[in-house]
């Protein structure tokens, strides 16, 4: 899997480019439209982790070019802009998803794997691992192929502790990710804990191994082995 | 006069008519001075003819012939001490030309003819001097007083006219809102003083507008700016805080590094939303019907209330209307949520009812210890929680005044009520 960052600041792109390698894909940087434009044109990528605002052209232009040549190349938009038109527009152009600076690497690298696995499995929605398995598409949960019922919220949880493991997620980031911009995040540390002993305990119940370990009142990480 | 606020007219007007009475007064004074001046000269030339008759007479011999009325010659006995003449004298006597007692003037003279001495006393009327006079002060008054009232009257009615202008930029200044240059509009007018005025007024909003654009850039670049860099250093606390061997020391100061910089990127995040808030970057006003919107919204809370322990109950009208963009709509009341889901008592209520004319979000809660007039100051927080940024309300109030809706605050019985009402 390839996947070419386009962003101008350095230090954010060797950032991103250092958290996706840990996802064992391959990365590479391009610093600026010319030399993204020249990359594009050798190389085939299947993903586009896009800056819009590049000092030497507009990055939603570079989106055409992708499309001419690799139909179903995901695109991921960044901008430091949180305008709707921004948004809209990009989304208008065909990019897949849109970020907002500044994003936790956990939420960069569930959005890639969700475009990823929107482009790549069609009619294979199931997300394994071990003995957990999700329907993506019918949001159900089973845990040695027995049902289990999780709230909205706490299937949207187990979703991003799957899509990072091994990782660790800070509450900042998980209350972002569960209720967005609308909600001061530094607000939802009772939530977000009551919700991860909910799910925690579901998952107990139902057979599951006990994957989820809290570090120091820094965050939560879901390991892969016990 | 001094202490008393006056209108510009009435001023003007009042000392126009204190320099017209003393105009008046004084020229009246010079006026009868000179008219008396000529009826001395008058009377003094009738004398003269009199005494000139008399002469003449006594020289031909024919005392008689003179008119024993008003002119009487008596040869006197002996020398008459000259200084005493002439001896002035007004009396009153007997006009048979008008039938009835009248003002006259007596004068009494010596002559010496042949070494005897005459005394002559001639009389002339003086009547018809007096109505003169009369006759000028009767006019002279009623013409200054009428005068008067005609220029006051014309001040008035003219200076309506020649201070419109000055009204008009009165009213523009009022008018006048930071941000909004484009709105004024140039006032003609040909008064060099409304001229000057103007042109102040206008060099003063260009400055204005300026230091206001600059202020703004700074904040939105400084908002925009940091982002990056805070992306960065985020990522790098995290890759410190993702090591395995830290210990629970260190792990607690890396932690508060990263609220800190979680709190600094928040607070640029909605300093730019409050800038696209005064930039007027949402522009979709229309007329929504709220009802389905804040079900929509607070379904998003009842987790986080029954997170905490707290009852949302809500009563919605689907006649509440309002003129307003959906976004800024949403954003609005999920301040104001989450401003009660925040402040709300242990196990307390959050109450949101709206009727055909407001809508009302209330939470049961401490009372404020700050006065409620300064509840949407930014920055503004009661319980000093390093967590909230403290912008919320203050964005509430913003969206309010852009939109033209009311919002009230009050606290009834251990219950904050926000009241928003509807566009004005």
């Amino acid at each position: 899997m390839k996947i070419l960052i386009i962003e101008d600041n350095k230090n954010l792109s060797e950032d991103i480019k250092k958290v996706l390698s840990e996802e064992d894909f391959l990365v590479e940087n391009a610093f600026d439209f010319n030399s993204a434009s020249e990359k594009l044109a050798i190389h085939n990528y299947d993903l586009l982790i896009l800056d819009i605002g590049l000092p030497d052209g507009n990055g939603l232009d570079l989106i055409n070019e992708v499309k001419d040549k690799k139909e179903n190349c995901g695109i991921l938009i960044l901008s430091a802009k949180d305008s709707i038109d921004d948004k809209v527009q990009g989304l208008d152009f065909g990019a897949d998803d849109y970020l907002t600076k500044p994003f936790h690497p956990a939420e960069l690298v569930a959005r890639i794997k969700s475009i990823i696995r929107r482009k790549n499995f069609k009619g294979n929605d199931y997300l394994i691992f071990n003995e957990i398995k999700i329907d993506l598409k019918s949001g159900e949960t089973f845990i040695n192929e027995v049902d289990l019922q999780l709230t909205r919220k706490e299937y949207e949880l187990l979703l991003y502790f799957l899509y990072n493991k091994n990782r660790l997620l800070t509450k900042e980031s998980i209350a972002e990710h569960l209720w967005g911009d609308s909600i001061d995040t530094a607000d939802n540390f009772d939530f977000i804990y009551n919700h991860i002993k909910n799910l925690r305990k579901k998952l107990l119940a139902s057979g599951c191994k006990d994957y989820i370990k809290s570090k120091y009142g820094l965050g939560y990480k879901f390991r892969s082995e016990v | 006069m001094i202490n008393k606020k006056l209108k510009l007219l009435s001023k003007t007007t009042i000392v126009y008519l204190i320099v017209t009475c003393i105009v008046f007064f004084v020229t009246s004074i010079f006026l009868f001075k000179a008219i008396d001046n000529y009826l001395e000269d008058e009377v003094e030339q009738r004398f003269q003819f009199f005494e000139h008759r008399a002469k003449s007479a006594l020289h031909r011999g024919h005392k008689s012939k003179i008119n024993k009325k008003y002119l009487d010659v008596t040869k006197l006995d002996k020398e008459p001490d000259l200084n005493k003449y002439p001896i002035y004298s007004d009396t009153t006597m007997y006009d048979s030309h008008l039938d009835r007692n009248s003002l006259f003037r007596k004068k009494t003279v010596v002559v010496s003819y042949k070494k005897d001495f005459y005394e002559i006393v001639m009389a002339t009327g003086l009547d018809e001097f007096v109505l003169l006079k009369k006759a000028i002060a009767r006019i002279l008054l009623p013409a200054v007083i009428f005068l008067a009232l005609i220029v006051v009257i014309a001040n008035f009615v003219l200076s309506g006219f020649f201070l419109k202008p000055f009204h008009k930029i009165l009213e523009l200044m009022k008018i006048y809102k930071v941000g909004s240059k484009e709105n004024l509009s140039v006032v003609k007018t040909n008064t060099v003083e409304f001229e000057k005025m103007q042109a102040l007024f206008l060099g003063m909003v260009d400055r204005i507008e300026d230091d206001y654009k600059n202020l703004k850039e700074y904040t939105e670049n400084m908002a925009h700016e940091m982002q990056t860099p805070l992306a960065v250093m985020r990522n790098k606390i995290l890759d410190l805080m993702s090591d395995e061997n830290l210990d629970e020391n260190k792990s607690k100061v890396i932690k508060s590094v990263y609220d800190e910089v979680n709190h600094l990127s928040n607070l640029g995040k909605t300093l730019n939303l409050l800038t696209k808030i005064e930039n007027n970057e949402y522009k979709n006003t229309k007329t929504i019907g709220t009802k389905d919107l804040l079900e929509d919204i607070l379904n998003n809370y009842s987790e986080l209330a029954e997170l905490k322990n707290l009852k949302l109950e809500y009563h919605l009208d689907d006649q509440n209307k309002m003129d307003i963009d959906p976004k800024l709509f949403r954003i609005m009341i999920d301040n104001l949520m989450r401003n009660a889901v925040r402040y709300s008592s242990e196990e307390g209520t959050i109450n949101v009812v709206s009727d055909s004319q407001s809508i009302r979000i209330s939470n049961s809660g401490e009372k404020l210890t700050f006065e409620p007039e300064k509840l949407f100051e930014r920055f503004m927080s009661s319980n000093n929680d390093s967590n909230s940024i403290g912008l919320g309300l203050s964005i509430v109030k913003k969206i309010c005044d852009m939109n033209c809706v009311k919002i009230k605050y009050e606290y009834q019985d251990g219950t904050h009520i926000f009241i928003l009402s509807g566009n004005c």
